[in-house]
């Protein structure tokens, strides 16, 4: 029973949020309250309807309900009870339950928290959300629905079906299946791909005594946090949007909307950077590559809408500041939900070849539709307001932090489009070949990716160092040069004694790529050193006019300015991880060789000993093949590492590396490629050598402890949000605005 | 505190300047991300040929950077621990061609049992034998075809219609 209380609520879920759609765009165009007010209490009601469902979902999973098509795919009985929960994102049908279920918790509060003090825009706030959540659902009810059930039809087939078969329901689902076979082209797949209602007459349920079990790759710690902190970080977004496009709808483009939705895209930002992180660390740590970030299809498609957002947060500044940008801004938030959308078609229709799509179905269609629809509603929106948007103020000089930020958008917006460029090559030459003479279907490489967002995202990086000194309006070139000549100073005599080092120990690659090397140490260390150099000066102003020890003028200067100082944190913790990209990509080393027991492999100051090798059944049922071995520098033992490679029964292989980290975060990084069956006394290891890697993580850490910083709840603020505003303005109206 | 040291300036008329500027620097911004792009689009490309196109074209294609995808036929799979070798035969380059002739699943199926379809040795040297790597799997090599008629791949990608992906329970399959 408990499946079909599962469709159920799908459905009931479905009709709130459907009616909430269009009642607030209808209460919303009439400026009727009780019919707003109605919409929302719909919209509110989706979210207990889709935790019920999500909850009906996970108890079928735990319960081991192979009978259930979704349960039957993911778990199976050897898994662990967590596991089996966190099943619930481990297939397609799952995941986009929970995406809706996390955009309706994200919209009800939304709706909660704004709902008295951007009364105005509310209307049309739930319908964009709404709008969106319908599709969803839709889709989970019609198309994924996690809570079908296997039947056995007469003729001994496998069907699915959400409920049994009934006299009434069966034929007109029947009668429906064969006009669906006669539609022709991307609506018949549509048709098609509809999950039936009821089970063919005379079909009886199927209990498959245990279930197919979830892909290995997929119980790794990385894996059961990446996918949740990508869809916070898709869904937030949502609600910058869904008021962004209700300002234009009413006309009320000013920049009440940035402030209300200040807070959720950071929440958005911090969650999507965490999910890239974490996705790095887990394709380090499992996928047995040596690297952590490919360019890979899916990879990019979360990594899109991350660079428009973070082109969005340092552009809405402006606007708060100078009340420039306006129609960029729109732009940027419009694209950021256009690219969060097709981010999780691309990830789910499997269009774009890659290792971790699902496979193809009939949803790919369906989100054409929608995101075409999302595209036409939206730039019409936007044309129609288009003159309303003007800026307040023209800029003034050429040299001038509004400057530097319109540069830094325009480099975010370049690198969306290189990867964009890169990402559908596939896709485009397919389309065009045959079309267009001379053009073949072809792909871009990692090459291509690196080659093209490298030197932007260096322009970047000296960019962060530099605006903060960069004053609004008109700079002087002097005291911009006078502040960044002893942060420079240190940074350039770091870079002098690190290269005068490895230079000494020949540790320095030939050729061209030692001088973009450099280069690239160089800007990021400057930025680094520019940055502390912001935090330096606050501190020291403190510590002179108001007499305070350093911890406290530290402590006070964060806490008033939290979202400029958790901005610098970020900037520092991206400086980390340039140093760390860098260092794994120039000077990553790498050997494969076998070896039989006692024999040793040299790379670099390092040496593995290779010691034995254990084959043994875990108590989850893989087979583990595990190597020892000890590894020595200059000749001490430091680690004693045991790649292995996991066999769950019947899926494939994964080799799991072994590390060992040193103090300055350098990696040896060692794989059990393969070894002799019998005799267990020979195998064969891949080690990769990749220096400083370490340093992405740690800067990541810091990136996302200052987003932390930035984003947290200054309840003290809020409650006096008003006369707070007005305070924040009066440094501008000082400077002459 | 930057906001603070900002001098308070008196507006100079010259916007229309200043946006001449502006609109220049842009221009010259964008002209060279297009370079960018554009000049690595030459340089990067990969072209995805079929084993049968592979067959078809050989003395054009030597040297030349391609990506091919095959069904692996397992028996051919060998590895020393060095040297990495196995056949791929032909399978068809769109999706929307798979997908009409029943899906991946049935299309690798179809072409290792084909004793007519086209066939490759592709080589690999130095590189750990993936996972994946397992008969009537998809695989996807990049690299260039050599003097030698093997196909010498940098890359290998594998994709595998497993029982992870689109099945039935196997139990009630009759």
């Amino acid at each position: 029973m408990t499946a079909q209380l599962g469709v159920i609520l799908l459905f009931l879920a479905f009709l709130c949020a459907a009616y909430a759609w269009g009642a607030s765009f209808l209460g919303g165009r009439r400026e009727d309250d009780r019919l707003v007010e109605s919409a929302r209490n719909a919209a509110i009601m989706t979210w207990p309807l889709l935790t019920a469902a999500a909850l009906t979902l996970i108890s079928l999973l735990v319960r081991g309900e192979f009978n259930t098509t979704f349960v039957w795919t993911v778990t199976d009985r050897a898994m662990p009870t967590y596991l089996k929960v966190t099943a619930l994102w481990g297939g397609q049908a799952g995941s986009l339950l929970f995406w809706s279920w996390l955009m309706s918790t994200f919209t009800a509060a939304a709706m909660l928290r704004n709902w008295k003090r951007e009364r105005h825009l509310m209307p049309y706030v739930i319908s964009a959300a709404m709008g969106t959540l319908t599709f969803f659902i839709v889709l989970v009810a019609f198309w994924e629905n996690p809570f079908a059930r296997y039947w056995q039809t007469l003729g001994g087939d496998v069907a699915t079906a959400m409920f049994g078969p009934s006299a009434f329901f069966t034929p007109l689902g029947v009668a429906w299946g064969s006009l669906a076979q006669k539609i022709p082209g991307l609506l018949g797949i549509v048709a098609k791909g509809m999950v039936p209602l009821t089970a063919p007459l005379g079909a009886t349920a199927v209990f498959p005594p245990d279930g197919n079990g979830l892909n290995p790759l997929l119980r790794h710690p990385g894996m059961i946090i990446h996918p949740p902190m990508l869809y916070l970080g898709f869904v937030s977004f949502v609600v910058p949007y869904a008021f962004g496009m209700a300002a234009l709808a009413r006309g009320e483009v000013s920049d009440s909307w940035i402030r209300a939705t200040r807070r959720w895209t950071l929440v958005g930002w911090l969650f999507l950077s965490l999910g890239l992180i974490l996705g790095g660390w887990w394709a380090y740590d499992v996928l047995g590559w040596g690297g952590y970030w490919a360019w890979d299809p899916v990879e990019n498609a979360a990594f899109m809408p991350w660079l428009t957002g973070t082109a969005f947060l340092h552009s809405v500044m402006i606007q708060e500041k100078r009340g420039m940008l306006r129609r960029w801004n729109m732009v940027l938030i419009t694209l950021t939900y256009l690219q969060v959308v097709l981010g999780t078609f691309a990830t789910r229709s499997g269009f774009v070849s890659s290792v971790h799509s699902f496979a193809q179905s009939a949803i790919g269609p369906l989100f054409s539709i929608f995101l075409g629809g999302a595209l036409i509603v939206s730039v019409s929106l936007l044309i129609k307001r288009w003159d309303e948007m003007a800026a307040d103020n023209e800029l003034d000089s050429l040299f001038s932090r509004e400057t530097f930020f319109l540069i830094n958008n325009l480099l975010f917006l370049c690198i969306n489009v290189a990867v964009a460029v890169g990402t559908y090559w596939p896709v485009f030459t397919e389309l065009l070949q045959g079309v267009v003479p001379g053009v073949q279907k072809s792909s871009l490489g990692e090459g291509f990716f690196n080659a093209t967002t490298g030197p932007m995202f260096m322009a970047l990086i000296f960019l962060m160092g530099v605006t903060p000194l960069i004053a609004w309006k008109h700079a002087s070139l002097k005291r911009v040069a006078r502040a960044m000549l002893w942060p420079s100073v240190i940074a350039l005599a770091i870079l002098g004694a690190v290269t005068a080092i490895m230079g000494v120990r020949g540790l320095l690659p030939a050729g061209r790529v030692v001088v973009l090397t450099l280069i690239g140490y160089g800007v990021a260390l400057d930025a680094g050193s520019l940055t502390i150099g912001e935090y330096y000066r606050g501190v020291r102003a403190r510590m002179v006019t108001h007499g305070e020890n350093f911890f406290a003028a530290l402590g006070t200067m964060v806490g008033r300015n939290r979202r400029r100082y958790g901005g610098y944190l970020i900037h520092l913790g991206v400086v980390i991880m340039a140093i760390g990209v860098i260092a794994s990509h120039v000077f990553q080393k790498e050997t494969q060789q076998a070896v039989s027991s006692g024999q040793t492999i040299t790379m670099g100051d390092y040496v593995l000993e290779y010691k034995n090798l254990e084959r043994f059944m875990a108590s989850d049922g893989r087979a583990v093949t595990r190597a020892q071995a000890v590894v020595y520098q200059n000749g001490r033992e430091v680690a004693q590492l045991s790649p292995r490679i996991d066999s769950y029964p019947g899926g494939q292989p994964m080799s799991i590396p072994g590390k060992y980290t040193s103090f300055m975060g350098d990696d040896f990084y060692v794989l059990l490629v393969t070894w002799e069956p019998l005799s267990l006394s020979n195998a064969t290891f891949k080690i990769y050598y990749n220096p400083l890697v370490n340093w992405v993580w740690m800067g990541g850490f810091v990136f996302i402890f200052g987003t932390l910083v930035a984003a947290w709840p200054d309840f003290s603020e809020e409650r006096r949000s008003v006369p707070a505003k007005s305070r924040r303005a009066t440094p501008l109206a000082a400077a002459g605005k | 505190m930057t906001e603070l040291t900002a001098q308070p300036v008196t507006l100079p008329a010259r916007p229309a300047k200043g946006r001449a500027k502006f609109l220049i620097g842009g221009v010259v911004m964008l002209a060279a991300v297009v370079y960018l792009i554009v000049s690595n689009i030459g340089a990067q490309q990969e072209y995805f040929i079929t084993v049968d196109e592979l067959e078809a074209k050989q003395s054009d294609l030597v040297g030349r950077s391609i990506r091919i995808s095959g069904a692996v036929i397992g028996d051919t799979i060998e590895y020393d621990g060095k040297t990495l070798t196995f056949d791929i035969v032909n399978i068809p380059d769109s999706a929307a061609t798979i997908e009409d002739e029943g899906g991946l699943a049935k299309v690798l199926h179809e072409a290792v049992t084909n004793p007519d379809a086209k066939r490759v040795t592709v080589i690999l040297i130095d590189q750990p034998k993936p996972d994946l790597l397992q008969h009537e799997a998809q695989a996807i090599v990049t690299g260039t075809l050599g003097e030698d008629g093997m196909f010498h791949a940098d890359e290998l990608l594998l994709k595998c219609p497993t029982r992870y992906q689109e099945a039935v329970p196997e139990q009630v399959g009759g």
